[in-house]
């Protein structure tokens, strides 16, 4: 049976359902942005992690080369007697173009061999290996064949460089079992040798596939008898490092993902301890009430307690589901940036972590119990007379405003002693930045007093009495106020530290790109990740541009991967520059006039300042590169300013890579014009000389940015979408804050109506109140944001990127943060002010 | 029609009140008959929950009757509108409470000077008449504190000099010595003597002391919802 008390306490719940629903809107809304952004980045990692799984399927070891094993390597393996089974694989990333746009994984596979390496083959309703050996044909599962509308018999169309080839869909596969699904996602299985002819790839393959024995003398042995039969330039390596260094990849951008949740997590933290706060502190008279009347203190806490639990778990769980839908939103955005930039990935369902649900279970029910706690302790411990009175609790409030800025300012230094203490570990970083958050926090009372006694005077100035209750209202019910503060100000911090981040970030690249992008007109081919130009320029095509007659000079690029003898992998690119190519580089390390001479005579190369910082590099240090003729020392001379790819990448000349590799392809070109040449008439000159059939991409330096720049605002559209959550979830919470505590001045209200205060005249003091409550978080939000902005550009982001961002504070974003502050309180304000306005004045006074 | 000074200052006809309740409603004024003349003194009273709050509110205009007519200086406040009401309290209607209602987020001082700025007449004299009522209240020296810092009587006496503040015709108090003890209580009262009677004003006051009926012209009694003749009862 419900006790009495419990009973008191559900039916205040149950008259003030509009309380109730806010409290428990609070904790849902807190909860499903962490969940959301928790899950859509899980889910992504999940996806990659099976997909790379299924597709190296049982392999131990793989053979690679540089840049491609030859064929003859797999068919010494297959003769050799004795050894562990082998299987030849062609992989690559391609774009398909009919009949939908999307990018597909290409995987060429011997059936014959395939056996004890990739079970999905097997576990695959429908599949013929017989078939596929058989001339051109590409099986798709049934899923993926069904989304690209294609049907038997049908022509896949791929951009292969920038030529375009076709296969016949010849079978559709019914993937059995998660890991089958997930490795035929996506995925066009062909023939080795139909992949090697679609990619114009004879006799290579991409790597070689082992399933060694068990760790021990037997695979020491095989690993030695395979070793002595590869060709130059081929090695084994464990089949884990390629996945670990593709998850590697994403590293810096799952790190900024995740302190994006823990961000959501400290705003969710902070609107759900406000929410509870204010559920418990209104109802001091009733606790007093009970209190004298004989209910003990471990009676009304408890009671506390249960409730705060069950408004967490309601709110726990509906945040969940909500969470859920948010994250479906989210993974597209996730999806869309890791495909731009990283690897191709294709979340087909979301993966509910069993960590993300205990994250949201703590935050929604753990700040729940916490924010409820606090108070409740606070006022059980208080004599019932005392509890009754509110002007006891501020009074107490003001006793320790003093004491709360001490505990503020020595948080605030410990915050940047962590900062400093932290050196490269992310984990302290952001432990930092909460505890400054936390001390912005404690400081938000004393703050509060010391600017409302600017404001009063001003606003009784301005609006008379009126202005006076307004504003004065904010500090003499500071115990409430502030608390609606500072979470406003938190949440809105935490956007305008993004807001800042993105802009200068992105005005950083606008200025990189100006001054890099010298070339009048740039040809590439349209290549799968925006980043990296990984297709081919036919020779032909190369020769008519250069030969054109109003071409002065070119810089040609070739992107490629160099294999380190560690075994990782640097993205790189052969380039051959134009000498005002050359000025455009921006070094950081090292001296242009020592660099630029040697730099095409040995073997050396220049690394991006990410590159740098992941491998530790400066002028001097050694690379061991894997080349054509065995592994060979390479001299970094100079480390540049770049932002193209957050793995970084280095550069070499073209003269070095043709002595080390002999590989004469080109990626992409830069012409630079005659002076006083019409750029757009060569433009179209050029794109008139394209040979037939090849499809490349001729830009003025001008459109390369402005593509560059849809690439990288693409890019953090999961970081716009969040800053509108965060608005979003901040509005929410300060409505619940303002909505309650407005409710408290019922009475002052009605006596204002009284003794001649008309209904207009108390909807601006109630908004004035409100509106100066926002203006206030707004005012706080905008050092606490600045700061935010420099704690995640020059340690988080320098830590988890390697960028030098130059810090951009864009009044823009600053006066945002004030408005939506401003905007929010006031939106929060007009419900009450409404209410109270409509209120009869004897109804307020009755309690009497 | 008659002379302005001679005109009643508050008449209600047949006047009831009904509050909607959860299940049901109740009647609290089952049709009040009452004229005040000006410079009358007259106190109401009547056991808890027979109406006296209500007629008080009726009578100023912050709640509506449900049926009935109430005049004040001669004009149909059941019929006005919220606005019309509203400044009608502001300019001529005084209105004193058992707790105080003083606007704690303003000093004193400030609580008087807000029904003059109401008004829009917060001029040099308004100033100077809200001191020298602080004083004759004998709180000139606390104008500058909030009312959290000021003991009960304080509190009373400085309600009491805001509701006289923009010198209004008719002054309501509901019971306005309910919270005081003796010594305060006798302090108001001979405040309202003091302050109300050389100017002519017009007091209705509820109450349950006895004190407080010596000082009306007449009592009149409030038994569930209805006036009728004072009667011993009504002080329990």
């Amino acid at each position: 049976m419900i006790s009495l008390l419990s009973r008191a306490s559900l039916r205040y719940l149950s008259r003030h359902p509009a309380q109730l629903v806010l409290a428990i809107l609070g904790v849902a809304v807190g909860v499903a942005v962490v969940v959301g952004i928790d899950t859509a980045g899980a889910s992504a990692r999940r996806s990659f992690e099976l997909a790379t799984r299924a597709l190296s399927g049982s392999a131990t070891h793989v053979v690679r080369g540089t840049p491609s094993v030859p064929e003859e390597a797999y068919a010494r393996l297959a003769l050799e007697s004795g050894l562990p089974p082998a299987a030849p694989v062609v992989q690559r990333s391609l774009a398909l173009v009919s009949p939908a746009n999307r990018t597909l994984d290409l995987l060429g596979v011997d059936p014959f061999a395939e056996g004890p390496f990739r079970a999905y083959t097997s576990a695959s309703e429908g599949f013929d290996g017989a078939a596929l050996l058989r001339g051109d044909g590409a099986w798709l599962s049934r899923a993926t064949a069904s989304e690209l509308g294609a049907q038997l018999g049908d022509e896949l169309v791929f951009l292969v460089g920038s030529q375009r080839r076709s296969v016949r869909l010849a079978g559709l596969v019914e993937p059995q079992g998660e890991l089958a699904s997930a490795a035929l996602a996506d995925m066009v299985l062909v023939d080795i040798s139909t992949a090697q002819s679609l990619l114009g790839a004879r006799g290579q393959l991409t790597r070689i596939d082992l399933a060694l024995p068990e760790n021990g003398p037997e695979r020491a042995a095989a690993l030695a008898r395979i070793a002595t039969l590869l060709p130059k330039g081929c090695a084994v390596e464990p089949a884990s490092r390629r996945s670990e260094a593709l998850s590697g990849m994403t590293r810096a951008f799952d790190i900024n993902l995740r302190a994006l949740g823990f961000l959501a997590l400290l705003v969710g933290v902070f609107l759900v301890y406000n929410t509870m706060t204010f559920a418990v502190v209104q109802r001091r008279p009733l606790w007093g009430t009970l209190r004298s009347i004989g209910a003990t203190r471990g009676e009304l806490f408890r009671l506390v307690c249960a409730e705060a639990l069950a408004i967490g778990a309601l709110g726990t769980g509906l945040g969940l589901g909500l969470g859920m839908l948010l994250a479906q939103a989210l993974v597209k955005l996730v999806t869309q940036t890791i495909n731009d930039l990283y690897y191709v990935v294709s979340v087909r369902e979301l993966s509910l972590e069993p960590e993300v649900f205990a994250e949201a279970a703590a935050l929604g029910i753990g700040a729940t119990l916490l924010g409820a706690m606090f108070p409740a302790l606070d006022a059980m411990r208080t004599a019932p007379r005392a509890i009754l009175d509110r002007a006891a609790a501020e009074s107490r409030l003001r006793a320790r405003i003093g004491w709360l800025a001490l505990a503020g300012a020595l948080a605030g230094a410990a915050s940047i002693a962590l900062l400093k203490a932290s050196g490269q570990n992310l984990p302290l970083g952001f432990a930092a930045l909460f505890l400054m958050l936390f001390a912005a926090a404690l400081l938000v009372p004393a703050a509060t007093t010391l600017l409302c006694r600017v404001v009063v005077p001003i606003a009784g100035a301005l609006a008379g009495s009126l202005g006076r209750i307004a504003t004065r209202g904010v500090t003499s019910h500071l115990a409430r106020s502030s608390v609606a503060i500072a979470a406003l100000a938190i949440a809105l911090s935490a956007t305008a530290g993004m807001g800042i981040l993105v802009d200068s970030f992105r005005s950083t690249v606008v200025r990189w790109l100006d001054t890099t992008l010298v070339a009048d007109v740039y040809i590439s081919s349209p290549s799968t990740f925006s980043n990296r130009e990984s297709a081919v320029l036919s020779d032909e095509l190369v020769a008519r541009m250069s030969s054109d007659s109003r071409v002065r000079g070119t810089t040609i690029f070739c992107d490629i991967d160099l294999e380190l003898a560690d075994g990782g992998k640097v993205f790189a690119t052969a380039a051959a520059l134009h000498p005002k190519s050359r000025d455009a580089y921006r070094f950081l390390a090292g001296d242009p006039g020592r660099i630029w001479p040697a730099f095409s005579e040995r073997d050396t190369l220049i690394v991006s300042e990410s590159l740098a910082r992941h491998r530790s590099l400066e002028p001097g240090s050694m690379l061991s590169v894997r080349t054509a003729n065995g592994v060979r020392p390479f001299e970094v001379l100079g480390v540049f300013r770049d932002y193209s790819s957050d793995q970084g990448w280095a550069m070499l000349s073209r003269e070095t890579w043709l002595r080390g590799w002999n590989d004469p392809r080109i990626s992409a070109l830069g012409l630079f014009l005659e002076p006083g040449s019409d750029v757009d008439a060569a433009i179209a000159t050029l794109r008139s000389a394209v040979p037939e059939g090849e499809i490349v991409k001729v830009r003025s330096g001008e459109e390369l940015v402005a593509a560059s720049m849809e690439v990288f605002d693409r890019t953090f559209s999961v970081t716009r979408v969040l800053r509108l959550l965060a608005g979003v979830v901040a509005i929410l919470g300060v409505v619940g804050a303002l909505l309650a505590m407005e409710l408290e001045r019922e009475r002052e209200m009605g006596v204002l109506r009284a003794i001649g205060l008309s209904p207009g005249g108390l909807k601006r003091v109630v908004l004035g109140q409100t509106g100066l409550l926002g203006a206030l978080a707004g005012l706080f939000a905008v050092p606490i944001g600045i700061a935010v902005a420099v704690v995640l550009i020059l340690v988080i982001n320098a830590r988890s990127f390697g960028w030098t961002l130059d810090i951009q504070i864009s009044p823009r974003v600053l006066a945002e943060t004030f408005a939506i502050a401003v905007l929010s309180a006031l939106i929060a304000g007009a419900y009450p002010a409404r209410r109270m306005a409509r209120l009869s004045p004897a109804q307020t006074l009755r309690g009497e | 029609m008659p002379h302005p000074s001679h005109q009643p200052v508050a008449v209600l006809r047949g006047v009831k009140k009904s509050y909607i309740e959860v299940d049901r409603t109740r009647e609290v004024l089952h049709g009040i008959d009452l004229e005040l003349a000006r410079g009358e003194f007259a106190v109401l009273v009547g056991r808890s929950g027979s109406g006296k709050s209500s007629l008080i509110h009726v009578l100023s205009g912050i709640d509506m009757p449900t049926e009935g007519q109430v005049l004040l200086f001669g004009e149909d406040m059941s019929r006005a509108s919220e606005e019309r009401r509203t400044d009608m309290r502001r300019r001529k209607i005084g209105l004193v409470f058992q707790f105080f209602n003083l606007l704690p987020t303003l000093t004193i001082e400030e609580n008087l000077l807000l029904p003059l700025e109401l008004c829009g007449t917060l001029d040099a004299a308004g100033r100077r008449r809200a001191l020298d009522l602080l004083d004759a209240v004998g709180l000139a020296d606390l104008r500058a504190k909030f009312p959290d810092r000021l003991s009960g009587g304080e509190q009373q006496r400085a309600a009491v000099a805001r509701a006289l503040v923009h010198d209004p015709e008719l002054v309501l108090a509901d019971e306005p010595t309910g919270n005081l003890d003796d010594h305060n209580a006798h302090a108001v009262l001979d405040l309202f003597t003091r302050l109300l009677r050389p100017s002519g004003k017009t007091l209705l006051m509820v109450t349950h002391s006895a004190e407080a009926e010596t000082i009306g012209d007449r009592v009149l009694e409030l038994h569930d919802g209805r006036l009728g003749p004072r009667t011993r009862s009504a002080r329990a």
